[in-house]
């Protein structure tokens, strides 16, 4: 398990890092949302000790992340940082050799990756040469090329075509299965949504909603319902506690505001009609992460 | 291999690969060839003269002429042709200095008071008279050797000058001008490595498994080992070129310089280069780099500066030898003063103890400075910030168990 416990971070009077605490837990996919601003970058940037925190400390396994530890950390920055003149295998084995991979080993590995992450162009292409999309895939591999414990990406996703995408989830799934720790930020909460397991999501610096996808976006008061004789749901015209959420091929959604109204929405429909569907729903992580995010005051903080 | 030796690896094989290097290193090598021998190819054009002579002349007569064009500084090379006429049409055409015909004498294109061609002629014909009086009053050959060419007694200093000589005080100014080259040159480069770094961010990756100064020192390593490939390199050639000319390349070599030149280039470099790797941590964009190296290039541009007027002996003793203790300003000066006599080993030595006392103590303050800056994008670092981001900067966590 990897523990981010009360990270401080100030940049001339402004916190990019309030107390920022949370944990990510092995073997599973880690999403680590937030606004620009809201210090997912410094977070993570702690972890390799590329920036000094005001006090807080990252642990690992339940210890201080030393030199020793951090051999086995990938790590993908936000900026893209690659060698524009060596070759995509020179660079990826170099890496590799640099968290003590044999030689051999490494360059079995790089082929390996390039493969996997079908980098066109092959591993003897410049990376110069390389597509937006390729250098981003080059980048993921460089993330891997040791095969980490724990894998720590900023953004990964942005500027991957769909097809991109989805190999680098596939990679990332196989690694999380295999008990290794991954963490990493996103925008693309659709994205994060049918991926991670769990999310922390953060602002202005302090985690405002962590826990598992599947908690944060259960409701108890999402409905969705559907009568055959009246598709577009006049009968929830005028009824009390119940408002129109918009409709879907589902049926109308409706949120009630409690138990009452959602009894009264069931009769109106069953007086309508007959009734297909009545049921729960899950919020969007769009929605959860719009309420937490806007939930807490806008004072300025930095990634 | 350690990260270290992996980092300076990559360095080298970079480098070494690169087109400008190769260009670099081809271009200053056929300098150095160049300046070698071209000197000696146009000095040579310029002393022999081509005497033409109408008849294959007598030993005495050899001498006298050879004996005059050692009074103008000329050397002498004798061409028979046929007959005068043959002779004077090549004194006309320019390609002989004058002809001289036994029993006709001596013919120069136009006579005139300042002429070289007339000047020899008239020497000439001066020490052929002469020599034939001799010949005339009866001497052998051993006495008239004895007559043109005595033996002088020596004339000796009564102050030690060293063992500076003209051939010495060449190889001082190539010392001086190859230090300069190459200390620029190779600081240039680890600056701009370290910047090409911080541009394209890969510094960000290598930060997450390797320690700041595991990078800087990498890096220096591996370009300073570049720096004496390049050095070596040059030294070949000039070697080249000094045996093409028949000339000894100890001879060009003496006075230390041989082992005093290399030396100083490594103190120099390790001196000047952790200070261009600061200077590179300090901006993120290329451009700025070079008016941000200006205080580092200053003190080597004074040394250079200093070195080649220093020979020239403009600056007086003392004072040339204040200078020379100075770090920074000593890899330009001790190598070239040493090779004219001008500094002792000891004081050599005192000034490579300081130059390197010097360098651990820079090191140090530009190792807080690349530590401080090398992460940091945008505007331009000051040197300001730099010193008080280093003050402020304590060891990083995950650099503890480096």
């Amino acid at each position: 398990m990897l523990e981010f416990r009360k990270l401080s971070k100030s940049y001339a009077g402004t916190n990019a890092l309030d107390e920022m605490t949370f944990s990510v837990p092995s073997g599973e996919v880690f999403g680590f949302l937030g606004p620009n601003g809201a210090g997912k970058t410094t977070a993570m940037r702690s972890i390799f000790g590329l920036i000094e925190l005001d006090s807080g400390q990252v642990l690992y396994r339940g210890a201080q992340i030393g030199r020793e530890q951090l051999q086995r950390f990938g790590y993908m920055p936000e900026e893209r940082g690659l060698y524009p003149k060596m070759t995509v295998l020179d660079h990826l084995t170099y890496l590799a050799r640099l968290h003590e991979v044999p030689a051999r080993a490494a360059k079995e590995r790089a082929l390996e990756l390039v493969e996997k992450l079908q980098i066109s162009g092959g591993p003897g292409a410049k990376i110069e040469s390389l597509s937006l999309g390729n250098s981003q895939r080059t980048q993921v591999a460089a993330a891997l090329i040791h095969q980490p414990e724990v894998l720590i990406l900023d953004e990964p996703f942005s500027s991957l075509d769909p097809l991109s995408i989805e190999i680098v989830k596939g990679m990332l799934e196989d690694y999380a299965q295999e008990g290794a720790t991954v963490l990493f930020s996103s925008h693309q909460l659709e994205l994060v949504e049918g991926f991670c397991k769990s999310v922390a999501i953060a602002n202005q610096g302090r985690i405002v909603l962590a826990g598992a996808v599947e908690a944060l976006t259960e409701s108890q008061t999402r409905l969705v319902v559907r009568v055959r004789e009246d598709p577009e749901g006049s009968f929830l015209e005028g009824l009390e506690g119940v408002s129109r959420r918009g409709s879907d091929s589902n049926g109308q959604r409706i949120e009630v505001q409690d138990d009452g109204a959602a009894r009264r929405a069931l009769e109106a429909a069953m007086a309508a009609g007959t009734v297909l569907r009545y049921d729960h729903v899950r919020r969007s992580l769009v929605e959860v992460f719009r309420e937490a995010v806007e939930s807490t005051q806008a004072t300025g903080a930095g990634d | 291999m350690d990260r270290i030796g992996l980092i300076a690896l990559r360095e080298i094989r970079q480098r070494t690969a690169s087109r400008g290097f190769r260009l670099a290193t081809a271009i200053t090598m056929l300098a150095a060839l160049a300046y070698v021998i071209l000197p000696h190819a146009l000095a040579s054009r310029s002393t022999v003269k081509v005497v033409a002579t109408a008849k294959a002349p007598t030993e005495l007569q050899r001498g006298a002429i050879a004996t005059a064009a050692e009074t103008l500084g000329l050397r002498v090379e004798f061409r028979n042709f046929a007959g005068l006429a043959a002779a004077k049409a090549a004194v006309l055409s320019g390609a002989a200095i004058f002809a001289y015909d036994p029993a006709k004498g001596f013919f120069v294109k136009r006579v005139a008071a300042q002429d070289q061609a007339t000047l020899f002629a008239q020497r000439a014909a001066q020490q052929l008279g002469a020599a034939r009086s001799l010949e005339a009053a009866g001497l052998s050959a051993s006495q008239l050797e004895l007559i043109t060419h005595p033996k002088a007694p020596p004339v000796v200093g009564l102050t030690p000058t060293g063992k500076a000589s003209s051939r010495n005080t060449k190889a001082a100014a190539i010392a001086a001008v190859l230090m300069y080259i190459l200390l620029s040159q190779y600081g240039a480069w680890v600056m701009l490595g370290v910047v090409e770094e911080k541009s394209s961010r890969v510094v960000e990756v290598l930060l997450s498994t390797v320690t700041p100064r595991q990078l800087l020192v990498g890096k220096i390593t591996g370009i300073g080992a570049v720096a004496l490939i390049h050095a070596a390199a040059l030294v070949v050639a000039m070697t080249a070129g000094l045996l093409a000319i028949g000339s000894s390349p100890s001879a060009i070599l003496s006075g230390g310089l041989l082992w005093l030149a290399p030396l100083w280039f490594i103190l120099g470099y390790a001196f000047y280069c952790t200070l261009f790797a600061a200077v590179g941590s300090m901006v993120s964009r290329t451009e700025d780099a070079q008016a941000a190296s200006f205080p580092v290039t200053l003190p080597m541009l004074a040394g250079y500066i200093v070195a080649l007027f220093g020979l020239g002996g403009t600056f007086p003793d003392t004072l040339l030898k204040g200078l020379a203790l100075v770090p920074g300003l000593s890899p330009f000066l001790i190598p070239a003063m040493y090779a004219i006599g001008r500094v002792s080993a000891t004081e050599a030595a005192i000034s490579a103890l300081l130059s390197l006392a010097a360098t651990y103590f820079l090191a140090l303050a530009a190792a807080r400075i690349y530590r401080a800056s090398i992460l940091r994008t945008g505007s331009r670092v000051s040197w300001r910030e730099a010193a008080s981001g280093a003050l402020r900067s304590r060891r990083l966590p995950a650099e503890s168990e480096a």
